[in-house]
């Protein structure tokens, strides 16, 4: 632990040394003491603005990856955890701490050195409100004969709203990954005076009460400006579908009018952001929503939790999940109103993602509750050209394969459409004919009324099982209509789509 | 005369520490019938400052790699108790997106013989390198948490965690199996996936451009499945799984009730994302508290279950969670049949409908993932991990942790 701390300190004063001396730092526009700069033991780098408001507490700006003997690469223009929800099992009120109460000003709690052991606490409003600490976890790589652990730069702050605490974290990597997570302590708030409650449990020791079941539902706001332009960012929804025989074809559909989407656990649904170009190779961040085990849908109340996923054109009104207007009076109220059917094509844009925990109260959470933490991962992809901090020694492994398929691409290519029994070539792809219809309806509806735009019935999730079959992929659908697949229910009309045709890329001199 | 005394008084300590460890030894060596003559767990206990303790038996499996068995925990100033009997990975299914069909590592190549890894300095530089059998070496490490476990009114406190780590090689591909012990009682078992690329394609469908001059390294599903015999206070046959769900309260669909269904029979199931399906593992008898409202158990936690495996070849893969009554040679969930010959191949063939009541459990867990190659990989492939947690729930009567004021 010595040693940790050690070797943390150093790379700090490392860090700081670099920094002075470095005029590749990227220029903030905040303060100095606004500012959070680490290099780690790899060469990479981040550098970001930090700042406290009364509702979202820490919102982080600027930041930066600098990937190793690079320039600073602009990632985000802003970070928020944007709003959170509380929903007890016994009645239809869903509260919005962020907006209600707010995580900032005097619910911020002051932390201490051993809170933060080895790393900075910063200032906020007289108090030492947040943490930015140096960690090394598990492998980033591991070889036959090279190896390498994962460096990680933590900024935390913790708010007390009523009894419960929350620990709002952002993690950086030194791959150029990111990790926000929110662990949830504190204490149990509610229970039922009625013991024989069914939306609770009754706990030892406290015979004559039930403590009641509740779900935190956590929305980032995540506004990406990738590279030297906020508008060149483009987002794609990936799906992996199986065809007959069992293989997996990758498709990706480019967003191009903003969109509210949900999983789709059977197609590994994902989400990608890239900077220039929709491409294999172009810099970007994957978001695969596997902390997706339970998902809190509540339409009657919130029609948006429906929704796991939204992407919305940038405006600086758009900051709250729900009770929006409450704050920004010119603006619409939630984020299903946010995605009005705007064009994001060459536009500044901005990702929303969710994250449902659902707390059933046990022994262990009386008098006080271990932390449950919830978050997800941005996947950097391309920002380095290798593996980081690798020597660059080519595998054996690697070159016998990269050999093998070069003997035989030819006999691949020539036999792999024919050999598949359903054909998904993209001039075929009756996709773009329905996303086509789709946006035609889509405009008709606005002229109906844009409520009605973004209702997207949606998969139903009350059976063992999600649907196995795409439902954006009517094509394949009809292509492969018999697959043998586990029982799944027939999947619903969706018309929030902002599909189409992928776009011709405009690309940077 | 002064000397005898020394040693009268000493010697009772040295008798009870030698009876302590030669029954902790015991408890490694008597608990596996099925290893291979020559084959000792490896008895590992760690206490932490605040009480808190955790006893286990480890060793490699030649097909399952790190397998874990006796395991106890103790919360502070509480006496430990059985929790699991063994837990190990029970089979990872590998499937380039261009084949018809996965590959059943544990069953087909195995993580531990050959494949096993050594424990070496650079791959557990702050742990400690346990010997266990020859060739056989896995890592130790209590790590800080990094993170504020518990917290109330500026109190807070961090918590630290033992973890085991071993690592294994599959062709060019490295899986390193990690298990967590939390001082809060917390189980998360974890597998990375780390190694070369070692497959291209040129078909784009199933293949991520990562600046090869045309060959795409090829993108893959993996299902990690591990199996998970409960015995909760070391009475096995007592164990009962409970499903947990939330259901819409009447026709209101805003308010829910819990529901819990006692799972009587051998079965396959999935998680239910907006029920929040769970799984809940407890003694039929023990209570943590003096009303006797609750009784002592495991919750598994599905959040992790984001992803679903599809497959045209194995049924059960299709599903989140397995249950089986506990039969000795069922060891691995596909390709079982390879090494137990007189027994069922899969866990489509395990499930036949036998009873769970008064039976032993075991839990087989699953959890699918996908690698989209990208430029970071090359090289050396950027890990990727799949981990999930087992909570202590109702395992004591109130919050273990007595530094924490109310």
């Amino acid at each position: 632990m010595k040693l940790n701390i050690r070797k943390i300190i150093g790379t700090v004063l490392i860090a700081g040394c670099w920094l002075l001396g470095n005029s590749a730092s990227a220029n903030l526009s905040c303060p100095t003491e606004n500012q959070i700069n680490v290099q780690f033991d790899n060469g990479a780098a981040w550098q970001m603005c930090w700042d406290s408001r009364i509702r979202e507490n820490i919102v982080l700006s600027e930041v930066h990856y600098q990937p190793v003997n690079t320039e600073p690469y602009s990632v985000f223009n802003s970070l928020r955890l944007s709003q959170l929800h509380v929903t007890y099992d016994d009645s239809n009120v869903t509260y919005n701490d962020v907006t209600q109460f707010g995580l900032g000003a005097g619910y911020i709690s002051t932390l201490t050195e051993a809170d933060c052991p080895g790393g900075t606490l910063a200032n906020i409003g007289g108090r030492a409100g947040m943490c930015t600490l140096l960690s090394t976890g598990d492998d980033t790589y591991t070889t036959a004969n090279e190896t390498r652990k994962s460096q990680s730069l933590s900024v935390f702050s913790v708010s007390q709203v009523g009894a419960y605490a929350y620990l709002i974290t952002w993690k950086f990597f030194a791959d150029g990954s990111v990790e926000p997570s929110v662990g949830a302590a504190g204490a149990l708030q509610r229970s039922s005076d009625d013991e024989a409650s069914p939306f609770g449990r009754k706990l030892e020791g406290v015979p004559e009460k039930s403590w009641l079941s509740h779900t935190h539902n956590y929305y980032w706001q995540l506004d990406f400006d990738l590279g030297t332009e906020a508008t060149d960012d483009i987002v794609s929804e990936l799906n992996f579908i199986t065809d007959t025989d069992g293989r997996r074809s990758r498709q990706r559909q480019t967003f191009t009018i903003e969109a509210a989407r949900a999983i789709e656990p059977a197609n590994m649904r994902a989400w990608i952001i890239n900077d220039l170009a929709a491409t294999d190779t172009a810099p970007g961040y994957l978001i695969e929503p596997v902390n997706h085990g339970h998902t809190h849908v509540n339409t009657p109340v919130n029609e948006f939790t429906e929704y796991d996923f939204f992407v919305t054109k940038q405006k600086d009104c758009e900051r709250f999940v729900s009770e929006n207007a409450k704050f920004n009076p010119d603006c619409d109220e939630n984020i299903l109103q946010f995605v009005d059917n705007e064009s994001i094509e060459n536009e500044d844009v901005v990702l929303w993602h969710r994250v449902s925990f659902h707390h059933v109260p046990r022994n262990e959470d009386r008098h006080v509750m271990h932390s449950h933490w919830d978050g997800f991962v941005m996947e950097a992809r391309n920002l380095n050209q290798q593996t980081p901090g690798h020597s660059g020694a080519i595998a054996e492994a690697t070159t016998t394969a990269l050999a093998a398929v070069e003997e035989t691409s030819a006999l691949a290519v020539s036999s792999s459409d024919s050999s598949f029994g359903c054909s998904l070539s993209p001039k075929s792809n009756p996709i773009q004919k329905t996303d086509l219809m789709l946006l035609v309806l889509g405009v008709l509806a606005l002229r109906l009324g844009r409520r009605y735009l973004h209702i997207a019935a949606a998969m139903h999730a009350d059976n063992a099982t999600y649907q196995a079959k795409s439902t954006i992929v009517p094509s394949f659908e009809d292509c492969c209509a018999d697959i043998p697949m586990r029982t799944a229910r027939q999947p619903s009309t969706r018309v929030t789509s902002g599909f189409c045709s992928p776009r011709t890329v405009r690309r940077k001199p | 005369m002064k000397r005898s005394r020394t040693v009268l008084a000493v010697l009772p300590a040295l008798v009870m520490l030698w009876f302590c460890n030669t029954a902790a030894a015991n408890i490694c060596s008597t608990t596996l019938s099925n290893l291979p003559s020559g084959t000792t767990p490896k008895l590992i206990e760690h206490t932490f400052d605040s009480g808190a303790s955790w006893t286990l038996c480890a060793h490699i499996d030649r097909q399952a790699g790190l397998t874990i068995s006796q395991l106890h925990y103790g919360a502070p100033n509480e006496q430990k108790i059985k929790v699991l009997e063994t837990a190990a990975l029970g089979q990872i299914l590998f499937k380039y997106d261009e084949d018809i069909s996965a590959r059943h590592w544990l069953a087909e190549f195995g993580l531990g013989g050959d494949n096993h890894i050594q424990a070496n300095q650079s791959l557990c530089p702050t742990g400690d390198m346990i010997p266990l059998a020859t060739n056989e070496q896995l890592c130790t490490e209590v790590r800080d948490l990094n993170n504020l476990t518990s917290l109330r009114k500026s109190v807070s406190l961090r918590r630290r965690a033992l973890s085991l780590h071993a690592w294994s090689g599959v062709g060019a591909y490295r899986i390193e199996q990690a298990w967590q012990f939390t001082e809060d009682g917390n189980i998360n078992p974890t597998v990375r996936l780390g190694g070369v690329l070692n497959r291209f394609t040129k078909n784009v469908r199933f293949g991520s451009d990562i600046g090869l001059d045309g060959a795409l390294a090829a993108n893959a599903s993996m299902l990690f499945t591990w199996k998970l015999d409960f015995n909760i206070n070391n009475t096995p046959t007592n164990d009962i799984v409970e499903e947990v769900e939330f259901v819409p309260f009447v026709t209101d669909v805003v308010r829910r009730t819990i529901s819990l269904k006692r799972l009587q029979t051998e079965s396959l199931h999935n998680v239910n994302r907006r029920r929040f399906r769970g799984w809940l593992v407890k003694d039929e008898n023990i209570s943590s508290g003096p009303d006797f409202d609750t009784r002592i158990g495991y919750l598994l936690d599905p959040q992790s279950s984001g992803y679903s495996h599809t497959s045209r070849t194995d049924n059960w893969s299709l599903f989140d969670m397995a249950l089986t009554r506990r039969v000795p040679c069922e060891q691995l969930a596909s390709g079982n049949a390879t090494h137990q010959r007189d027994c069922g191949d899969d866990l489509d063939d395990f499930i036949n409908g036998e009873s769970l009541v008064a039976a032993d459990p075991v839990m087989w867990f699953s959890l699918a993932r996908q690698f989209i190659a990208k430029s970071e990989d090359y090289p050396a492939i950027n890990t990727r991990s799949a981990s999930f947690s087992l909570i202590p729930f109702d395992w004591s009567s109130s919050t273990p942790f007595s530094d924490l004021p109310e």
